[in-house]
């Protein structure tokens, strides 16, 4: 067996999620393990505005064979997916040093070209009940969490689906075949919109490749990166409106936030191969550029209640917190003390 | 009654208020008209006075009371009567009035003699009260005397029953058996057996008498045993003079010895010298010995060296002057040498240095024995560890030397010199500082940096202190269970001295028993590994393509598909200097997985126009450390792990799922190979794959795909496919 001291250097985080309370974290990792940060000090001098800094891991799951490559969380469960498999743990009962997952949901491998497909991204869709896994067999399953069956499966890339992201009544996902579809998943099994960012000449940057690793929606805009650089559309012209920053790396995550630093306004994290993450405003001008301790980042998370943190990692056995948009705060190890 | 009774007090105040006034009157008035009358008066006076006191005594208080109450009564009824008849007025009324007030005023005269009998009565009391008092105070203070004086008596009573007598100390037979053993006129029983006292004398006359005679037979014996001691002392001077003889006859023997080829006599000069070792390298070669007689035919122990000096160094340690060695007289001894090396220097004008090289000299100093273990390897090589030891410092150093049957063609780094063999054999023990805590402080007085003088005098490795039985605080940590058994066997084992006091070091022979054989097989695999290495590296030094990487051919089918299309194109050794340079290899070093001790390397891989250039480290504790590589990538500009996650899942490919090559340890010799030739196939693997997602703008820069793989990129991070399943000859993603 490789030494943990090498095996570390070869960590990368891929997702993370929050409880909607706020008191924990979850961060997913390369080698099926979901690290579970306590929040509930931070929050608790949050209020009072003194800083404080995450502890060291409360407890690290065990919880997959292979990579935890999404997460997502709803109003009790922590979903995470994996190669072939959707879990959900309560948040209630992850503190628990035996708790085992409340749930799985197993992808069906019905071709036998992909092997067993994985979960790249999830999205949940409160208001109905329904989790959207985008998968490496070009689709995306659509899962009532009432019953754990699956409602509906939106096909229409031609390579495996990065990213989907649900956001009042539309679906939007992102593949590796560099298409951006939004679906209206009531109205039927065709895509309401198609987008190419790499069609864009603006955006196109060919020879990191067409695919679109990211996106993210809020209201009537669109942002999206990946191969092609970071932009933002309008869905009602389906037009580009601005390009967004960095120019050269490629772009693993796009994010809008809702009610950070800046008022309605709000403002769109993008960051990827680079050791750097940018928070833009909706007009393209970089607002902040945080350092990471991750040579790439993979995963951005965002929270605004109770309090307002964001954090981010990738490539590392670290993370690192802010808990405003505007400058890092501290980085936190993902190892067991 | 009851009023005047209250009043009395009053009345009686009043009435010598007007006595007094009225006594200044008589004195004045005397003094006016002349002393004559005065006397007269006087006696008068007295007269009065006398009668007063003779009526004071004669009446009760009680009748003049009443007498009081009376004359009272009589003076109101009067009074009411003027009243009245100042009132009425009769006839004649002023007579009869004149009449009463003289009655009245008679009644008061009556009244103030009264008044006054009553005063003598009350000074008289007065007196009579004073009189008896003084009589009760005399009583008391007598009273008190006599107690003090029972108080002390008792205090002296007390102490005579305290008295102890002298012969209450000596400590007597019982009675019973002084009756038993006394003699008749001793005892006398008679006499003795009622009166108790008269036992108790004739007690300790017998006590005294028994003294006596022990004391005369303590005498005696001491005289005996002088005479004893005298014959014994003679007789030992006979023996020693035995021992020349002895010696002579065994010389005689000699030639005889060597004309049969008999090794006794060889032995025994073994056994004599091996007294000659100090306390650390007896340990060890007491170990090795038994080690190599009970299991291992191959391992041959001995001791050489100048056999001389270590006699005459153990003389001088018997020498009761210096006997108690310790650091400050060793300094001492210096100093003094030093200076007198100076005096003789002064003449011959040489500088100051020699002086200091001097004192090192003395620091670094070895023992003249060493022990020689000469460790052999089934296929005719062998190792020979030679063990010194440094007098000053008290560490274990070792030099290390290697023979081989054949001679192997010499590579650009040399991994079997007797210099580098060793290092690391265990973990973090590179054999660079002095494992004693103690010789920190030693070395730093004389500014010696022990690294540079290490050739000389051998590495000290901190098995070897295990091996030697030395341990030092720093090496292991001290526990409870571990202390125990080190007092047992210091306790157990005479030929393991006790260090003198204030010394870290402590000599425990089982640590050595334990470490022993772990070491030995440790020794015998390096040099394994060692050979297979250097094979590996003539190999890859004159390789110039990935086909002529020499891998066992079970292993490649195994292992690899049977199409590689990257080529080795150089393999050198670089500095640390050069390592460092690199920037992919920056998060290895920081994470201290590459330390300057590996030995590192440059593999140039070549697939058309794509470079791949490794940085290998391998660890002087190959194979069971893994080699690590890291990966710079020339295509399109410059790619590292840090900028390009696909290269990093290259990295990772190689660095951590090496175990998936090995199964074993004799595969686990050819482990470097392997990992230059799973390089090689996945830089094909990254080609075809990167060229499967980037549009095909540039066809030059296009590789077709070759390898068999259903996805060219998976999961977020895009992962290329880099595992190979033999079996079904297939690549995927991890």
């Amino acid at each position: 067996m490789a030494s943990p001291l090498i095996k570390n250097l070869y960590t990368t985080t891929f997702s993370q999620a929050s409880s909607h309370d706020g008191s924990l974290l979850a961060v997913g990792n390369n080698e099926g393990k979901i690290v579970m940060f306590d929040l509930t000090g931070v929050a608790a001098n949050q209020e009072s505005g003194i800083g404080e800094r995450l502890k060291s891991p409360c407890r690290v799951i065990n919880a997959h064979s292979d990579a935890v490559y999404a997460m997502v969380t709803t109003d009790a469960f922590c979903i995470s997916g994996t190669t072939g498999l959707i879990a959900g743990r309560r948040w209630s009962e992850v503190r628990q040093p035996q708790s085992q997952a409340a749930w799985t949901i197993s992808l069906e491998c019905d071709q036998a070209n992909f092997g067993t497909p994985e979960v790249n991204s999830l999205g949940y869709d409160g208001s109905r009940g329904l989790v959207y896994a985008a998968c490496g067999d070009w689709r995306t399953h659509v899962y009532d969490l009432e019953t754990g069956k699956r409602t509906q499966t939106l096909e229409g890339h031609d390579d495996y689906v990065h990213d989907v992201v649900a956001s009042g009544d539309l679906v939007a996902s992102a593949g590796e075949d560099g298409q951006v579809l939004v679906w209206d998943p009531r109205a039927g099994r065709e895509p309401r919109h198609r987008l190419a960012p790499h069609t864009h000449t603006q955006l196109a940057r060919p020879h990191l490749g067409r695919f679109v690793a990211s996106l993210d929606l809020y209201n009537d805009w669109l942002v999206c990166g990946g191969g092609p650089r970071a932009g933002v559309f309008h869905l009602r012209s389906l037009a580009l409106t601005t390009v967004l920053p960095p120019p050269k790396p490629a772009i693993h995550v796009t994010k809008f936030t809702r009610h950070a630093e800046g008022g309605d306004r709000g403002g769109i994290v993008v960051a990827g191969v680079t050791p750097n993450l940018y928070v833009c405003s909706m007009a393209g001008m970089v607002t902040a550029q945080l350092p990471s301790s991750s040579p790439s980042i993979y995963t951005v998370n965002v929270s605004e209640k109770p309090f307002t943190m964001m954090t981010y990692g990738g490539t590392s056995t670290k993370i690192d917190v802010c808990f405003n948009l505007n400058y890092r705060d501290h980085t936190v190890s993902l190892l067991e003390e | 009654m009851v009023r005047g009774d209250e009043e009395g007090e009053t009345t009686t105040t009043t009435v010598r208020e007007v006595k007094r006034r009225r006594k200044e009157g008589d004195v004045g008035k005397g003094e006016g008209e002349g002393t004559i009358k005065t006397t007269t008066i006087t006696d008068t006076y007295q007269a009065a006075l006398d009668h007063e006191c003779w009526e004071a005594k004669s009446r009760t208080e009680e009748d003049d009371q009443e007498l009081v109450s009376s004359t009272m009564a009589n003076i109101r009824s009067l009074m009411t009567e003027i009243l009245k008849l100042k009132q009425d007025r009769p006839n004649q009324w002023a007579t009869e009035v004149e009449e009463k007030r003289v009655q009245v005023l008679m009644l008061m005269l009556s009244l103030r003699r009264l008044s006054r009998v009553q005063k003598v009565r009350v000074r008289d009391s007065r007196e009579h009260t004073v009189e008896s008092r003084q009589g009760v105070d005399g009583v008391t203070l007598q009273l008190q005397n006599l107690l003090y004086e029972v108080a002390h008596l008792k205090k002296e009573v007390r102490r005579c029953l305290d008295f102890q007598s002298a012969d209450q100390e000596i400590d007597l037979v019982p009675v019973e058996q002084f009756y038993v053993e006394a003699p008749e006129d001793i005892s006398r029983p008679t006499e003795t057996v009622e009166n108790l006292h008269e036992q108790r004398l004739a007690r300790l006359q017998w006590e005294l008498e028994q003294r006596r005679d022990q004391t005369q037979l303590f005498d005696k014996l001491t005289q005996e045993k002088e005479s004893v001691a005298e014959t014994i002392n003679e007789q030992e001077r006979k023996l020693a003079s035995l021992a020349p003889r002895i010696s002579a006859i065994l010389e005689a023997t000699r030639p005889l010895q060597e004309a049969l080829d008999l090794p006794i006599d060889a032995k025994k000069e073994q056994q004599r010298i091996v007294q000659l070792l100090p306390s650390p390298l007896y340990t060890l070669w007491v170990q090795a010995s038994a080690y190599g007689e009970a299991f291992d035919l191959n391992i041959k122990v001995d001791v050489v060296g100048d056999i001389d000096a270590a006699k005459k160094l153990i003389a001088k340690e018997e020498d009761p002057r210096t006997e108690n060695l310790s650091e400050s007289d060793n300094e001492q001894d210096q100093q003094e040498e030093n200076l007198s090396r100076k005096k003789r220097n002064r003449k011959s004008q040489k500088p100051e240095v020699e002086d200091l090289d001097d004192g090192v000299k003395q620091m670094l100093g070895l023992h003249p024995l060493c022990v020689k273990i000469t460790i052999g390897a089934k296929d005719g090589n062998s190792v020979v560890l030679s063990f010194f030891y440094m007098q000053t410092l008290r560490i274990v150093t070792v030099k290390c030397s290697i023979h081989l049957q054949e001679k192997t063609k010499p590579a650009f780094t040399d991994v079997i010199s007797g210099e580098t063999l060793l290092n690391c054999l265990f973990l973090d023990d590179d054999g660079q500082s002095s494992p004693n805590p103690a010789n920190y402080f030693q070395l730093s007085r004389l500014q010696i940096n022990l690294p540079d003088h290490l050739h000389i005098t051998g590495r000290p490795y901190k098995w070897a202190q295990a091996l030697a039985g030395l341990s030092f605080s720093s090496f292991k940590q001290p526990n409870i269970t571990g202390d125990d058994t080190q007092e047992t066997s210091r306790a157990g084992s005479p030929s393991t001295t006790a260090p003198p006091p204030g010394d870290s070091e402590v000599v425990v022979w089982q640590d050595s028993a334990e470490q022993m054989p772990t070491t030995i097989l440790a020794v015998r695999r390096r040099l394994q590994a060692r050979m297979a290495l250097h094979a590996q590296l003539l190999n890859l030094e004159t390789a110039n393509s990935t086909s002529s990487i020499v891998i066992p051919p079970e292993l490649l089918r195994q292992h690899f598909p049977g199409k590689i299309c990257t080529e080795l194109k150089c393999w050198r050794p670089v500095s640390w200097a050069d390592y460092e340079a690199a920037s992919s290899t920056q998060h290895l070093r920081d994470a201290h997985v590459v330390t300057p001790q590996h030995l590192l390397f440059s593999a140039i891989l070549d697939r058309k126009h794509v470079r791949l250039e490794a940085m290998v480290a391998v660890s002087p504790d190959y194979p069971n450390v893994v080699p690590v590589v890291s990966l710079t990538l020339h295509w399109e500009g410059q790619h590292q792990a840090t900028n390009n996650p696909q290269l990093r899942q290259m990295e990772r490919e190689v660095n951590v799922h090496w175990d998936e090559l090995v199964s074993c340890r004799s595969e686990k010799l050819h482990l470097l190979p392997l990992m230059l030739y799973r390089l090689a196939v996945c830089l094909d693997v990254f080609t075809e794959a990167y060229s499967a997602h980037a549009d095909a703008g540039k066809p030059d820069s296009h590789f077709h795909k070759e390898k068999i793989f259903f996805r060219p990129a998976r999961g977020p991070d895009r992962a290329f496919p880099f595992k190979y399943h033999p079996k079904l000859g297939v690549f995927s993603q991890r």
